[in-house]
């Protein structure tokens, strides 16, 4: 019996054929109404490039391309067909790139898009055909294009930070410049410890990290005990708001503090009814962004500890307890030791969520500066100092990787949790009694603080004046999502839509690109055998840990000139969503996938499918929701995310998170909170909506036996 | 597509690092032949399979299924089907759709496939539970469908990876003889992956013995059962005592054997004079309670009643041998005295 074997040298050759013989090599620029002499001949083939307008460097890849070609009918034995394959999809792809970076021309255009995909998909099949990858062309074609997608906008974007860090006054790679712009003395010095001056950026940057990790831990770990093993009566309660800084923009909370701790917030109004004592501005710096750091990340500490927590097995408690230890002893000596390593992980995830953060030291820093910020600043504002944004980038990144290095060999070593597969029947030993009241103290104002937070945040975009003028009001609303019935119908009169639309548009695209290229790269790691498996994962996982600063400074930098002029577009911001989220994807993929046994999709390999279809018929359906995860995340991310985008919107594409952050940079705080509201709200139906329209996974008996 | 010769594996291996999983094995399968692939775990034999079905890539050597060389290709393109030890079976899929899942998947109409399923369900004896999910199953149907859905592609080689290691020993012995009774009907050729000695014994037309990634023996069934040439295969294959002998002459083929001071005459197998390694079978020595002449003295050590047969270890000149009983014949005490002789025919020179 014949089986439809589907060689994608075919559809690789068309690519070619397309992008480098038809298809107008380079971009044209947008405006239509550029002159016809230049635009004549940039809408020429590369071809003709070569040929009529002397563009010599594109002969490279046609050279290979035309040699692919010929390969396909010169080789007859498979295995050599297939390593000539490889080799001129990897050449190709390199001698289009490489032209492309080196000599001066314009950004590649749709046929140099195509001729690329057309060399990945060569280089694929004939990875495939040399037996890699189990022979699976899809998986080749995964594993080729996502590589190249990651290496273009994930360490492209990076080394060209480094490379403007590099460059020297004259414009020359200079070890010297580099070296003087990672060492500035504002960066680094140390002066608040012995005079009135300010202590540099980094410093301010690592002392807040640290506290905030200190304290995120140490709140973290007393809502899990609540949770978990008290008999507290608002467990449930306290579950739910954890879920709300994950669907809030960050800076939400910064807003709330503002309304409490502001100048003309609730403290300081009371404080000057009562006592007469003049408003101040004392929550702006240091400690109002690490009160606002708190209160965001706290919850993500909670999440990672509930899990550790739930971990530790009662028996060895009841073991410690049969031994003659008191309860304070078995926490101190069995539960708290085994909770160590995951106490580590989330201490350095605080840190690493409190380095990344922007939109609260954007809020409420004042004059305190982080790293963050100071980025952002040394590119956007007057200064715009590309080599200073770059070196602060490259320190902030430092600092990130390092901890995410640490985070990682933390896990790694993370063997007391480990699930026995035994069933352990024991109870978790009750809390020693002042532990219990400690937990309460520190647990329950925390709640308490979240709610007003939250409310103020909700009801602060009723209030006309917050702090000055109290009436109720619903011009806030009006103002950012007036409609009007004019003479051409429907008008959009609010000053919001524009970012709204662009906002949903964006995230609507990007979510469901970075639910598959996660899924597929975990898909890869967890089921694909190939060399170089761990640095792909590490390379995949990598952009989860650069900050978003990081990420916005370095595709300014890399896609703002050609061979890739993307900056300004709405692709650019699509783009940096998916692979900002996609390590999302990445884990829960994996996660899901490990559950499921090697040998389903074996079977569905030897009965005939390839790996798309075991991947669509057998694996898709029974890791939905990994999926839904994958997308809500991906859209709440899209949606909520301000640090990288901020660096990559225009006039065109802003997004909602910058609208906001605008207006809270000019004190329209009511505008901003009203815009704050309707995003939460528009989160949690978008959740929902998703969540109905995926479906949840159908598990065999259960549903079956429901249905018989 | 059934020639002869359907599979063949070239001086294959397996190499994870320094360590060879499969090493430099090389066989042929005749058409419409059953081989099994016996040894204990880790010897390689799954590993072998896996290698058979394309879901590993060989370090080296090639793969040849009904004469073409498939080494490169894809599990997808190769004509072959496994049956999984887990069975594999997709849980979110209906009996019928598990079974129809592979004519799909090559390009056959959902109608088309159904038909194709239903005729190999029917063949299986599973008409009626079409629309279960495999949850919904017992075991040995589980097993049988994960059969159905692999015959339904008529694949030219038929490959088990220990398939009967899930069901419980008594449903174990039914479905042996069921799947030797189909392969025979339709003339499959087929793998058989197990570490069950009887098992292999039970279904094959062929044994290929293995121990730590190579061939050690290979050889139809009772032919490696009654002369193995090797201590491994007699100790693994036939529970076999081996002892230290002596081949105190040759007479054309045969040769006299002395062990412990009782000489038997088997097959010498080109063996000289002189010391020789014996491999006794338990079933080959016969107790008697008297202290009959020519007999090898001993004395009971340790006693076991197993139901049909009572397993003895018995102290001798030539060392502890384990001697298989019927019951019938009474039970002994540890410690008693006891004479044994050996039969010809239990009784073989190995390596």
């Amino acid at each position: 019996m014949r089986w439809p074997a589907r060689p994608l040298a075919v559809p690789a050759l068309a690519a070619l054929g397309a992008g480098l013989l038809v298809l107008p090599w380079y971009a044209t620029p947008e405006s239509a109404s550029a002159p016809a002499a230049a635009g004549g001949w940039l809408t020429a083939s590369a071809l003709a490039q070569l040929l009529v307008h002397g563009r010599h460097a594109l002969g490279a890849p046609l050279i290979v391309a035309a040699a692919a070609g010929l390969a396909a009918g010169v080789a007859r034995e498979r295995r050599r067909r297939a390593l000539l394959w490889l080799a001129g999809g990897l050449l190709g792809a390199g001698a289009t790139l490489l032209q492309g970076f080196l000599l001066r021309q314009p950004a590649f255009g749709l046929g140099a898009v195509v001729a690329l995909a057309g060399f990945v998909l060569l280089a694929a099949e004939g990875l495939a055909g040399r037996g890699h990858l189990r022979g699976d062309r899809f998986a080749a074609t995964c594993l080729l294009a996502i590589a190249a997608l990651v290496a273009v906008f994930v360490f492209l974007p990076l080394g060209r930070v480094l490379a403007a860090a590099v460059q020297g006054p004259s414009g020359a790679p200079s070890p010297a410049a580099l070296a003087s712009r990672l060492t500035a003395e504002k960066i680094w010095t140390l002066a608040c410890l012995t005079s009135a001056r300010k202590c540099g950026v980094a410093w301010n940057t690592i002392v807040l990290a640290l506290s905030c990790a200190a304290g995120t831990t140490l709140l973290g770990l007393a809502l899990a005990l609540l949770v978990t093993r008290s008999a507290f009566p608002f467990r449930r309660l306290t579950r739910l708001l954890v879920v709300l800084p994950v669907i809030t923009p960050p800076f939400v909370v910064g807003l709330g503090i503002i309304l409490i701790c502001g100048r003309s917030g609730v403290i300081n109004t009371l404080l000057e009814a009562w006592l007469g004592l003049p408003p101040t501005r004392w929550i702006y710096g240091f400690s109002g962004v690490l009160l606002a750091q708190l209160f965001a990340f706290t919850p993500v500490a909670f999440l990672v500890l509930v899990g550790v927590v739930e971990g530790v097995s009662p028996t060895l408690e009841e073991a410690g307890a049969t031994l003659g230890a008191r309860a304070g002893q078995v926490f101190r000596t069995v539960s708290l030791p085994l909770m160590l390593p995951g106490l580590a992980n989330a201490f350095l995830v605080g840190f690493i969520e409190s380095i990344a953060d922007f939109g609260n030291p954007l809020v409420l820093g004042g004059s305190f500066t982080v790293l963050a910020t100071d980025v952002y600043f040394a590119l956007v504002g007057a200064q715009y100092d590309q080599g200073r944004a770059a070196a602060l980038a490259i320190i902030l990144l430092g600092l990130a990787l390092g901890a995410f290095g640490l985070q990682q060999r933390v896990l790694r070593g993370r063997a007391y949790t480990a699930v026995t597969g035994k069933g352990d029947s024991g109870i978790p030993a009750a809390l020693p009694r002042r532990l219990a009241a400690t937990i309460v103290g520190l647990a329950v104002p925390w709640l308490a603080f979240t709610v007003v937070i939250y409310g103020m945040a909700l009801v602060g975009g009723f209030v006309a004046v917050w702090g000055r003028d109290h009436t109720l009001t619903l011009r806030h609303f009006v103002k950012a999502f007036g409609v009007e019935w004019g003479a051409g119908g429907l008008l959009w009169t609010g000053g919001a839509w524009t970012s709204l639309w662009n906002t949903l548009r964006l995230a609507a695209v990007a979510a469901p690109l970075s639910a598959v290229v996660g899924l597929l790269t975990a898909w890869l790691l967890g089921r694909a055998q190939f060399a170089g498996r761990r640095a792909f994962e590490l390379g995949t996982l990598l952009s989860f840990a650069v900050p978003g600063t990081v990420i916005g400074v370095a595709y300014v930098m890399a896609f703002n000139v050609p061979p890739l002029e993307l900056t300004g577009t709405g692709l650019i911001i699509v783009v940096c969503l998916v692979f900002r989220n996609m390590p999302v994807g990445v884990r829960g993929g994996l996660a899901s996938l490990a559950q499921i046994d090697h040998s389903l999709d074996e079977a569905s390999s030897t009965l005939g499918a390839s790996g798309s279809t075991t991947l669509r018929r057998v694996l898709l359906p029974l890791v939905k929701p990994a999926v839904v995860a994958a997308l809500v995340y991906g859209f709440v991310r899209s949606v909520t995310t301000v640090s990288a985008v901020i660096f990559l919107v225009s006039g065109d594409t802003d997004m909602a998170t910058t609208y906001i952050i605008g207006r809270v940079v000019n004190g329209d705080y009511g505008v901003a909170i009203a815009y704050s509201a309707v995003l939460i709200a528009l989160m949690l139906t978008a959740i929902v909506v998703i969540q109905r329209l995926v479906g949840v996974r159908v598990i065999g008996s259960r549903a079956a036996e429901g249905a018989s | 597509m059934s020639t002869p010769g359907a599979l063949e594996l070239r001086a294959v291996s397996k190499r994870y690092g320094a360590a060879a999983v499969v090493d430099d094995v090389s066989f042929t399968i005749e058409a419409g032949s059953l081989v099994t692939l016996l040894g204990p775990s880790g010897c390689g034999k799954t590993t072998t399979l896996r290698l058979i079905a394309g879901l590993e890539t060989p370090s080296a050597g090639r793969v040849l299924i009904g004469g073409r060389d498939v080494t490169d290709w894809a599990p997808a393109e190769r004509n072959v089907s496994l049956v999984f030890q887990s069975y594999a079976l997709f849980p979110h899929l209906t009996v019928l759709d598990n079974v129809a899942y592979g004519p799909r998947v090559r390009g056959d109409r959902p109608a088309a496939a159904h038909v194709r399923a239903r005729a190999t369900l029917d063949l299986l004896g599973l008409t009626g539970l079409e629309a279960r999910l495999p949850a919904q199953l017992s075991g040995g149907q589980q097993q049988r469908v994960a059969l159905a859905r692999a015959l339904v592609l008529e694949p030219a080689a038929l490959l088990f990876d220990e398939p009967l290691s899930n069901l419980d020993a008594r449903l174990r012995r039914r479905v042996r003889d069921e799947i030797r009774g189909l392969q025979r009907r339709l003339g499959l050729s087929a793998v058989y992956v197990t570490h069950d000695r009887e098992e292999a014994l039970a279904v094959s037309d062929r044994i290929i013995v293995m121990d730590g990634g190579r061939i050690v023996e290979a050889g139809p069934p009772a032919e490696l059962f009654a002369s193995p040439r090797t201590r491994f295969v007699a100790e693994f294959l036939a529970e076999a005592n081996v002892v230290a002998g002596r081949l105190v002459a040759v007479d054309g083929e045969q040769g006299d054997v002395a062990v412990a001071g009782y000489v038997v005459r088997v097959p010498h197998r080109g063996h000289a004079v002189g010391a020789v390694t014996v491999a006794i079978r338990p079933d080959a020595v016969t107790i008697h309670a008297s202290d009959a002449t020519g007999t090898i003295a001993g004395r009971v050590s340790r006693a076991a009643f197993v139901g049909r047969a009572m397993e003895y270890s018995i102290e001798t000149a030539a060392g502890e041998l384990f001697v298989v009983a019927p019951a019938a014949e009474g039970a002994l005490a540890p410690g008693t005295s006891v004479s044994l002789s050996l039969s010809a025919g239990g009784v073989a020179l190995v390596e």
